[in-house]
């Protein structure tokens, strides 16, 4: 186990990314705050002391993708069982850092959760196919076209709400 | 339809590139010729910004409350494994002292599991089933 010290050091380091991805694959605040908490409580049960410092990221980004996917389910149960009240539960803000930040939030909150996991840990992360693959416990094969997929849905809902590329990259 | 196999080979460079911060003219250049890559520029540009956006500063008591449900599940763990020892403790003194008995008489075995006295026979199986079903259940994992 983690001394006390080295693992601040670590939170300090990975709190608020893994915070930022669990938020915006989960899409409520409340959830997400529960699920980062439990990561890092897994993280110090099983964490291997010979893990280095990206395996160790890795292993903690695995372990929230296992328990959003658990959200997840547990969230689709409650909903055949009871109609939940849609203001119970904060939204994850929208804001962000440029101007297409809200409209581009709200297009990401229409993917699935799995498709907004994928975007997020490869272009946010930055994390290879094979270690995505991992993580979501999918074919590392199958990584790449469900990437591309994601992406495209992505722009698609974007240009529903009346979002334009660029050529460049850039949107209007 | 997807063409699976239609991969930009910049595609990759386009994302480390954004990733390191090193986005050449070049790259930008092949980006707008390339849909592919455009948008992957676009979405990954995006996504970066909503991922820069602020979260609150590191708090003291979630780290405490962290570390303290760490250690007790790892009590647990540990309280979980040395139960594991002893129940197979318990089974090898009960195959050992089974096997000695075997070895003095065999036939008090043979008269005991052919049903002239099976109450012993029943206890242990459902001892057996309880420690193997006690195991499973406090088998979780990350």
């Amino acid at each position: 186990m983690l001394c006390e010290r080295s693992f601040r050091a670590f939170y300090e380091q990975t709190h608020g990314a893994l915070r930022a991805y669990v938020s915006r694959v989960v899409g409520n605040r409340a959830g997400a705050d529960d699920i980062v908490q439990e990561s890092y409580v897994r993280f110090l049960v099983w964490a291997r002391e010979t893990y280095n410092q990206p395996q160790m990221r890795a292993f903690l980004f695995r372990i929230a993708s296992n328990l959003i996917n658990d959200y997840g389910r547990q969230i689709q149960k409650e909903k055949r069982d009871v109609r939940v009240d849609p203001e119970s539960t904060e939204a994850v803000a929208t804001e962000g850092n440029s101007a297409l930040s809200g409209q581009f939030a709200r297009a990401f909150e229409q993917l699935s959760e799995q498709q907004r996991a994928l975007l997020w840990l490869a272009y946010v992360e930055g994390y290879q196919h094979r270690q995505i693959a991992g993580m979501l416990n999918i074919g590392q094969g199958s990584v790449r076209v469900l990437m591309y997929r994601a992406r495209s849905r992505l722009v698609e809902v974007l240009k529903g709400m009346g979002v334009e590329r660029k050529t460049n990259g850039e949107s209007k | 339809m997807v063409n699976r196999n239609r991969e930009c080979p910049f595609e990759r460079q386009v994302r480390e590139a954004i990733a390191a911060g090193t986005l050449t003219e070049e790259l930008k250049q092949h980006a707008t010729g390339c849909s592919e890559c455009a948008e992957t520029l676009f979405v990954m540009s995006e996504l970066r910004s909503l991922g820069g956006t602020p979260e609150p500063s590191v708090q003291e008591f979630e780290i405490q409350r962290i570390l303290l449900k760490a250690r007790l599940q790892r009590e647990a763990r540990g309280a979980s494994k040395l139960r594991l020892l002893l129940n197979g403790l318990v089974l090898s003194l009960l195959f050992i002292g089974l096997g000695a008995a075997a070895f003095v008489d065999w036939s008090k075995i043979e008269n005991l599991l052919a049903g002239s006295s099976p109450l012993p026979v029943l206890i242990a199986a459902i001892v057996l089933v309880l420690l193997v079903t006690q195991e499973l259940e406090t088998g979780d994992i990350a």
